[in-house]
Formats: C-alpha cells, structure tokens, sequence
C-alpha cells in the first residue's frame, strides 16, 4: 500500500469516527429537545459561521493565541534555565524540585485565584500557562539530561569535543526525543489553562471572556462554537509545532 | 614519558590494582594481559587520566589521548562515518567526513560508511571505534580489546593496522590474546594489578 493510500484511509477513518459522533450528538439533541441544554451540530454550526467573519473573532483568538504563545516561551525558558541550573548544582535541584513538584500538583484554579489578586485580568492567563509549562518542561529537561549515557560523554571529552561541539553533537541529539514530546504536551496544556484563566479573568480580547459571556447570557450555541473553535485552534498550534519539530529532528549534524 | 609510582585502585573496598609501579616510553607498543578482571581497563582509564588512583603518584603527558574504550560509544543518532568524523580535526564538517570514510575504508567498512550504528553488527561497530581511535591525531594510543567479536582473517588485518598506526606513538593495547602482543613490550597484571 502506497503512502498517499494510506494517508487517505487515514483520513476516511477520521471522518468515519467524526461523522459516528456527530450523528450521536444529532440524535441526543434531537431526544433531549431542548437547544439551552444542548443544541443541534446545525445550530451550533450556523454560529460557527456568523462567528467567523467579525473582527471581534478573529481578535479574541488572536489575544489567546499570543497568551498562549507568551506563556509557553516564557515557561520554556524559565524551564531550561531551572533545568540546566538543577543538572548542574545539587543545591539547586534540592531547592528548584520540590517547588516544581508542588507547582505541577497544585490545582490550575488556585493558581488563577491567587494570580487575580497579584495581576491584572489580561496578566493572570499567562502566569497560568507559565507555571502549567514550567513544571513539565522542568522535569522531562532534568530526566533527560540525567538519562544521557554517562560513556557517550566521556567519549566526547576524551576525543577533545569542545563543550559547544559536545553540547550540539552529544547532548542536544540525546535529550532532543523527550523534549520535543514534552513540548508538544506542553503547549496542548498551556493552551488550555490559559483559555481556563481568561474565563474566570475576563480580560479583553479573549476566547475564555467570550465563553463567559456565552455562559452568563445563556447561548449554548455559542459556547460550543467558541469551544470547536479553540479547539481546532489548539490542534493547529500542535500540528504545527509537531511539523516544526519533525523538521528539527530531521537535521544531521555532518 | 608515563609514570606510574605505587598506583592502587580499589572499588568498593577490593583492590583492582595493588601498588603498580610502571615507566611507559614516547612512543612504543605496549600490550597488557592477564585475566578478566585484573585491572587492564583500570589502568587504561588511569592512563588516560579519567581515573584517579586511591594512592600513588602518576605522571601523564599534557596530550590528547585517542582510546578505544571497551564498549564501542558509539553515537546512536550518527552514522559510521560521522561518528569517525567527530574525532577527526578538519577544516569544516565536509573534510572531516571525508577523511573518516578513508578510515573507514582501512578498517574494511567502506561500505558501511552511512550506516547508523543499530545497523552494524557487532565486529562492525568495533572496527568503527577502532577506526575513531587510530584517526584522532593523538601521541598515545589505548586500545581496550580492540579485537573483541572479529573473526581470525579481520582480526589479523585489524592487528596489522593497528600496529601500523602505532608507529611514531605509544601504544598501549589490553588483549587476551597472547598473539596480538607478539614483538611489544609485555605488562602482565596479575589478579589484583
């Protein structure tokens, strides 16, 4: 079978899967009669639609978007920096774990709470999304790095490997698999909790104030509009991020 | 010049190596022997300064040490010739590929150049190490069981290059074949050094 016959079946069991569900969800509405609790996939489809063409759309996902995108950048570095800072002191990885331990722990909610009372409203979702990616990059850099295979290391130093040549043929090579997986959970996860915060901060131009506002006035439609639309959003940020990473992981250092 | 004075290793409280003493020429072949687990890689590793004795003194040349180690170290995400490369001082990246691919050849793996490293079997990885150690343009050699997994005919090449590649350096080589240290200077390490 050829790649494309595959990719196609792929894709025709993909729409097998999403059309089963759609015609459950059609008959459930249809059964329960009553478009406030659940509304018809038509319904909530023709929202969709209208949706599309306002500015105040594109604008709301584009404020999470760039949210997100603060916050995922900013959980990164801060979690090579700690990472690299626990790999190389013990002091350190007795001071930092722990923390990320309870970070990772802690309920995202008490984390908005907490953060309403420190920051503004458009400031909370991004102090969210940073302390949901921190931990988890922390940990999968720090096991990483403590996974590489102590012998490819000497190997490096005795062949007379700089420390930048060593870095870029040993150490990036080796914790590359277990970053780029964490990184693509990372950013699937940051996306949510920061849309979680904008719900509860309301700040302006954000997909989670508009889904409050969907939930205070009572338009199911267009909650579950704004949550196909995030959500197809949040799989093109990850396709995306997974295509860039594929092509990293394709480069040979010759 | 190397030297050795009362040097004594111990792991976990048994001694591997018990006050050796030893004077290692400039250049010259050297083939350590004795029985597994007396102390052939211990030394080699104390020789090429990543292990530090329990006691003694030690004199090493301030040079580059290429050592081909027990285990192959080969990396995973590189193929045969990149591997080789990585020990090879060129230019740029493209001459140094070229060159590992010449050495590559001399250990009969011209054809396994672009070959990762799961993709070469046993006696193959070990030559590909064995080709790092002899291309990376250092004054002293150390070999740990460089022959281990070939068969007698490449065995028998593999000893002929080696003892080529040694000319002009020290050499020192742990083997458990007494054939393979014909015409070298013979260290024998006894149970404990």
């Amino acid at each position: 079978m050829t790649s494309t016959m595959m990719r196609r079946d792929a894709w025709l069991r993909r729409a097998a899967v999403a059309a089963v569900y759609l015609l459950l969800w059609s008959g459930l509405a249809r059964a329960v009669n009553q478009p406030l609790l659940l509304p018809a996939p038509g319904a909530v489809l023709a929202r969709l639609i209208a949706l599309l063409p306002q500015a105040a759309f594109r604008a709301s996902l584009a404020g999470t978007l760039a949210r997100t995108l603060l916050a995922y950048a900013l959980g990164a570095a801060g979690a090579l920096l700690l990472g690299l800072l626990c790999c190389r002191s013990r002091i350190a990885d007795a001071l930092i774990s722990p923390l990320m331990g309870a970070v990772r722990a802690t309920p995202v909610s008490s984390f908005i709470v907490l953060a309403l009372v420190w920051l503004s409203a458009s400031g909370v979702p991004v102090l969210t999304g940073v302390l949901m990616t921190l931990p988890v990059l922390h940990g999968a850099l720090v096991t990483a790095v403590r996974g590489v295979d102590p012998r490819l290391a000497e190997m490096a130093r005795v062949y007379g490997l700089s420390p930048v040549r060593r870095l870029r043929h040993v150490w990036l090579p080796a914790v590359r698999p277990a970053m780029i997986d964490a990184g693509l959970g990372a950013i699937g996860l940051c996306w949510k909790a920061v849309v979680a915060a904008e719900v509860i901060g309301v700040p302006a131009r954000a997909v989670g104030s508009r889904l409050y506002e969907a939930k205070i006035y009572l338009e199911t439609d267009s909650l579950i509009a704004w949550t196909i639309a995030v959500v197809m959003m949040s799989v093109l940020l990850e396709a995306l991020l997974r295509r860039l990473a594929g092509r990293y992981a394709e480069v040979r250092h010759d | 010049m190397i030297e050795l004075t009362n040097v004594s290793v111990a792991f976990g409280g048994k001694r591997v190596i018990d006050s050796l003493s030893l004077r290692l020429p400039r250049a010259g072949m050297v083939a350590l022997t004795g029985p597994s687990g007396c102390g052939k890689t211990t030394l080699l590793r104390v020789l090429a300064g990543l292990h530090r004795p329990d006691s003694g003194s030690i004199r090493l040349p301030d040079t580059p040490v290429a050592f081909c180690f027990q285990e192959d170290r080969l990396l995973p995400w590189y193929t045969a010739a990149q591997n080789v490369a990585l020990a090879i001082r060129a230019p740029d990246d493209r001459a140094a590929l070229r060159a590992a691919e010449g050495w590559l050849a001399r250990v009969g793996l011209e054809d396994a150049a672009g070959l990762m490293p799961d993709q070469l079997s046993g006696g193959m990885k070990r030559r590909a190490a064995l080709a790092r150690a002899l291309a990376y343009d250092a004054p002293v050699l150390l070999l740990d069981e460089p022959f281990r997994a070939l068969d007698a005919q490449t065995h028998a090449d593999m000893l002929r290059l080696v003892r080529a590649c040694a000319q002009g350096r020290l050499m020192v080589m742990a083997t458990h074949d007494p054939a393979d240290a014909e015409g070298m200077e013979v260290i024998r390490l006894g149970p404990a050094g």
